[in-house]
């Protein structure tokens, strides 16, 4: 069979590459009596590169699997480019993943392993050395087609692992936890390594991971998913600034969520005070949660405006280029850091600044 | 790598010597024509007297028809490589589920599937016995591969199921979403992978097959010989002579054979490498 006679189902971008819109339709898996995904819908649109978020055991790599064709849905269904692929399996569905932990053939060089999908379709020798040396070639490989994956180190695996899958020309990407088993130096060089290639191609591409930091790094969008329910889906910054619920903002890392009350749609009390904040819904009286980032909190050793919160700093965390304090106001406490251009002194008396702008309620 | 130190030297001289030491006086005795006490080294050897000698000696008796030495051989390769065979078909898909699935019962199972080597051989030897002369297997090749199967499957099952543990799901699920169908997926990817465990326990069960003694002796009831039961039968009298001693040391050679066959074959295989994830 040939390897682009492909389904009907794929549009051609502008470069020439196969893209495809992904959606899923109120997709629920059940392991017999445990449910590890609700009831899921998701449209993930064509060349971009979204990641699904959450804790572990929430359901995101059930859903990565059933996307594959893996697993099979209970119920719903699952489109590519608006047909209906929930009956079509694994080997036909024409999709790449790469394992957390590459699963790369221990038993096979490179230079094998990179053409394991193109040599079980019987295609001739000759086109497939052709096509093993210009994948390598991408990855920066070439000289280490020889070699066996024991041989490489992790970034080296991740890209014959990407190699690989790309070689099929998948008409989805798929990725488990891509930067998870790389150290620090490694990620930032995978994640541009990855940006780039997924531009360049223009794939639609999912990744899964419970890193909110990988998830900002790389995606397009973010569908944060809990419990097997989509807590939240959209652009990392709009995810980050404005949670939509209380769970979501502590996924991604908030430490100030002080408790309050509505009194006008822009005014909360809480126990810093009456705070003003951009309007939202809800009425008088509702209970609600303010967000504030600790990085976009001004903090100052003087009074400048009669809103300034008085405080007092209780603690000092140096992180480098960041320093993150602990301050004491009124009954709470609230979390500030700011670049490292100087040090304040533990138990100094501070006036905190809250701009309406940076800040955000979250209805309970 | 390095150096041995002198301990380490006489360290390894003697484990050798423990294992190695044994196999000496039955070489020497092989070859001996008469070893009389206390005599460190025979007093005669067997070439000197071979020409004089009215009956065969030693080697002469065992490379001889009327030994029964190549019948025996020929008996017990021939049903440990079938044991083996039936042993590996029977063990491959049953470890997968062992390895890699959860189900009522799963310890009661492999309790129960280790059985065979905590029952004495003698109480499933009988048993076995009284039923296989009602079923007409007694004395018959069938008869005794069944028998064998009975202690080879449980160092066999034990053996695979550690390397399908060892074996992610993930390189079937990879080479499946790459387009490979199920025969592929096990040619080329299972199979290899689980090679290193495959020939180790293949190895495994035909070594405890060419030593079975007692189930072949009862069941093959003297018509089925094999090298064991032939040694057996020598050495009955409570005395080795230099026959015994020689037909002693064919028995070991298929063994060897196999160990050196199959480390050759680990070498080739691209293994040495290991399993880098």
């Amino acid at each position: 069979m040939p390897l682009l006679a492909k389904a009907r189902h794929v549009r051609v971008s502008r470069e020439g590459v196969c893209v495809t819109e992904v959606q899923l339709r109120s997709v629920a898996k059940r392991f017999g009596d445990e449910v590890a995904i609700e009831a899921l819908d998701l449209r993930i649109p064509d060349g971009e590169l979204v990641a699904l978020l959450g804790p572990s055991g929430c359901g995101k790599t059930t859903t990565l699997r059933m996307i594959s064709g893996l697993e099979t849905p209970s119920a719903g269904q699952i489109l590519f480019e608006g047909r209906d692929v929930s009956g079509v399996s694994v080997q036909e569905r024409n999709v790449g993943m790469v394992f957390q932990r590459y699963a790369l053939f221990p038993h096979m060089t490179v230079e094998k392993n990179v053409a394991f999908g193109l040599s079980i379709r019987g295609l001739p020798k000759s086109e497939i050395a052709e096509r093993v040396a210009e994948i390598l070639g991408v990855v920066q490989l070439s000289e280490y087609r020889k070699r066996f994956p024991s041989q490489l180190s992790g970034g080296q695996m991740q890209r014959v692992a990407i190699a690989r899958t790309l070689i099929t020309e998948p008409d989805v990407l798929m990725m488990d936890e891509p930067l998870a088993n790389l150290d620090t130096g490694l990620r930032g060089e995978m994640r541009r390594f990855i940006r780039e290639l997924q531009q360049r191609l223009g794939i639609t591409t999912i990744f899964v991971t419970h890193d909110q930091v990988e998830a900002m790094e790389l995606a397009d969008r973010v569908a944060v998913i809990f419990d097997g329910r989509l807590a939240q889906y959209g652009a990392p910054d709009r995810l980050y600034r404005k949670p939509a619920s209380l769970n979501v903002a502590r996924f991604l890392g908030a430490t100030n969520l002080v408790p309050g009350r509505l009194r006008d749609p822009d005014l909360v009390d809480t126990p810093l005070g009456t705070l003003v904040c951009p309007w939202r819904q809800g009425q008088t009286g509702d209970a609600v949660h303010v967000m504030a980032r600790s990085e976009l909190i001004d903090i100052g050793t003087e009074r400048t405006a009669p809103t300034d919160i008085e405080g007092r700093i209780i603690a000092r965390e140096f992180f480098g280029a960041t320093v993150s304090y602990s301050v004491a106001c009124q009954n709470t406490h609230v979390n500030v850091t700011e670049q490292a251009r100087r040090m304040l002194e533990l138990g100094a008396p501070v006036w905190l600044k809250l701009a309406p702008e940076h800040m955000w309620i979250i209805p309970e | 790598m390095g150096r041995l130190s002198p301990f380490q030297k006489i360290y390894l001289f003697l484990i050798a010597g423990f294992i190695l030491g044994p196999f000496l006086p039955l070489i020497i005795q092989s070859f001996a024509f008469r070893w009389a006490w206390p005599d460190l080294l025979p007093g005669t050897w067997w070439l000197e007297q071979r020409e004089k000698s009215p009956i065969p000696l030693a080697w002469d008796y065992v490379l001889s028809p009327y030994s029964r030495i190549w019948e025996a051989t020929l008996n017990t390769v021939l049903i440990g490589g079938i044991v083996t065979a039936i042993c590996l078909a029977i063990c491959l898909p049953a470890a997968k589920v062992l390895a890699r699935d959860r189900f009522r019962g799963k310890s009661l199972l492999e309790f129960g599937l280790s059985l065979p080597l905590i029952v004495p051989e003698t109480a499933i030897g009988i048993a076995l016995l009284m039923m296989f002369i009602r079923l007409g297997l007694a004395g018959t090749y069938t008869g005794i591969i069944i028998a064998h199967l009975i202690p080879t499957i449980p160092y066999m099952i034990r053996m695979l199921t550690s390397v399908w543990q060892g074996l992610g799901r993930e390189f079937e699920e990879q080479a499946m979403i790459l387009g490979a169908s199920r025969w592929q997926v096990l040619r080329l990817v299972t199979l290899p992978m689980l090679m290193p465990g495959v020939v180790a326990g293949a190895l495994f069960s035909f070594l405890v097959s060419t030593n079975i003694f007692l189930l072949t002796f009862l069941l093959g009831q003297g018509k089925i010989v094999t090298l064991p039961t032939l040694l057996f039968s020598k050495i009955s009298g409570g005395q080795i002579d230099a026959t015994g001693a020689g037909i002693a040391l064919i028995v070991t050679v298929p063994g060897i054979a196999m160990l050196l066959i199959s480390e050759r074959f680990l070498r080739e295989e691209a293994f040495g490498q290991g399993f880098g994830n």
